[in-house]
C-alpha cells in the first residue's frame, strides 16, 4: 500500500509504503533519489513483477515530463529507471501483457531537436520522441512476493 | 453495475436476476471486499435535503454492507479515500504474514471538519487529512499516519 503524505506546504508530498506481511500497518517512507523525495504527486504504474514502477512528477506539475522509478522487492527503495517519461492526461507507459517483464515507454530524447521543451504543445510538435521498449532487468527473477 | 443518479444494481447469478442496491442514499463509490463476496464499502455525499433544521453541509460518508446491499451500516464521515485492509494475496500467503482481519479498513479523513468538505483535495494536499485504520468499522480506530492524504492499495 502506498500513501501520499502532505508536506507542510500542502503543495508537495512524501510517499510511504507498507506491505501485506505487516497487515499493511508498518508504513515507512520510501527511499528515493534526493530530487524525488518531495513531489507534486505520484502514480503507481505497475506492481506485477515483484517490483513497483512509480512515476513521479519531479519536474513540477506543469512539466510534460516525469521520472520513472523502480523498486526493490519490498517496495521501499527506489532507483531511477527512466527519466523524462512523457505524460499527458496519462503517463505514456504500457505493460506488454504477453511478454513478462516488458514495458513500453514514450520518452523525450534530449539528443534530437530542441532540448528545452516547455509545454505540452511543444511535445505534440515533437513527433520524434522515442518509443522505447524497455525490458526490465529483473524480469527473469522468480516471482517471490507481491506487495 | 453503476447506474445513474446514484442508483446501482447488483446480480449474484451472472445477470439472471438483477436488483437495485438498497442503500437508501445515492451511492457514488463502491468497493467490494477482496475475499468476502457479499461485503462492500460504499461512499455517498450528503445532500441539503438531509438538513432540515440546520445549515446544509456537504460531506462524504462511508457505509458498509455484509449482505450484498440489503442492509447498510454507517461507518464515518468527512472521508476522502477508503480501502479494504484484506488482500487475497495475504490470505493465500497467510503462513508468512500477520493474519489480517476481514473487517480491516483504511480511511483518509478530516477528523475535525464540521462544514462543507472540500471536493478538490487532489489539487491541493492537506495537512488536516490523516490516514486511519479500523478493525471494527470505526467503533474504534487508530491514526496510522498524520497528513496521510490518499492511498493506493497493492495486492
Amino acid at each position: 500500500m502506498f500513501v501520499a503524505v502532505s508536506h507542510s506546504d500542502e503543495k508537495r508530498i512524501t510517499i510511504y509504503s507498507s506491505n501485506y506481511l505487516s497487515g499493511f500497518l508498518k508504513l515507512k517512507q520510501v527511499r528515493l533519489p534526493k530530487d524525488a523525495m518531495l513531489s507534486n504527486t505520484f502514480t503507481l504504474m505497475d506492481t506485477s513483477e515483484s517490483q513497483v514502477f512509480l512515476f513521479i512528477e519531479n519536474y513540477g506539475i506543469e512539466s510534460p515530463f516525469g521520472n520513472l522509478y523502480i523498486s526493490d522487492e519490498k517496495g521501499t527503495t527506489f532507483t531511477l529507471s527512466m527519466s523524462k517519461v512523457i505524460k499527458g492526461t496519462a503517463v505514456d507507459f504500457e505493460k506488454i501483457s504477453a511478454l513478462d517483464g516488458t514495458f513500453m515507454i514514450n520518452r523525450y530524447n534530449n539528443d534530437v531537436g530542441n532540448s528545452k521543451l516547455k509545454s505540452k504543445q511543444q511535445v505534440k510538435e515533437f513527433d520524434e520522441s522515442d518509443l522505447i521498449s524497455y525490458e526490465s532487468k529483473k524480469s527473469k527473477l522468480q516471482r517471490p512476493e507481491t506487495l | 453495475m453503476i447506474g445513474t443518479n446514484g442508483i446501482n444494481w447488483v446480480s449474484s447469478d451472472c445477470g439472471g436476476n438483477i436488483r437495485a442496491l438498497n442503500a437508501g442514499k445515492k451511492v457514488q463509490e463502491f468497493m467490494f471486499h477482496p475475499t468476502q463476496k457479499t461485503w462492500a464499502l460504499a461512499a455517498s455525499w450528503t445532500s441539503c435535503a438531509e438538513f432540515k433544521d440546520e445549515p446544509c453541509k456537504i460531506f462524504k460518508e462511508l457505509f458498509v454492507t455484509k449482505n450484498m446491499g440489503e442492509e447498510w451500516t454507517y461507518i464515518t464521515n468527512y472521508v476522502y479515500d477508503f480501502e479494504w485492509g484484506q488482500s487475497k494475496f495475504a490470505v493465500d500467503n497467510a503462513k508468512k504474514a500477520l493474519k489480517i482481519p476481514d473487517e480491516r479498513i483504511f480511511v483518509t479523513k478530516d477528523a475535525y471538519a464540521t462544514g462543507h468538505q472540500s471536493a478538490t483535495k487532489n489539487s491541493t494536499w492537506s495537512t488536516k487529512i490523516d490516514l486511519f485504520m479500523s478493525d471494527d468499522f470505526f467503533k474504534t480506530n487508530q491514526l496510522l499516519i498524520t497528513s496521510g492524504n490518499t492511498l493506493v492499495k497493492t495486492p
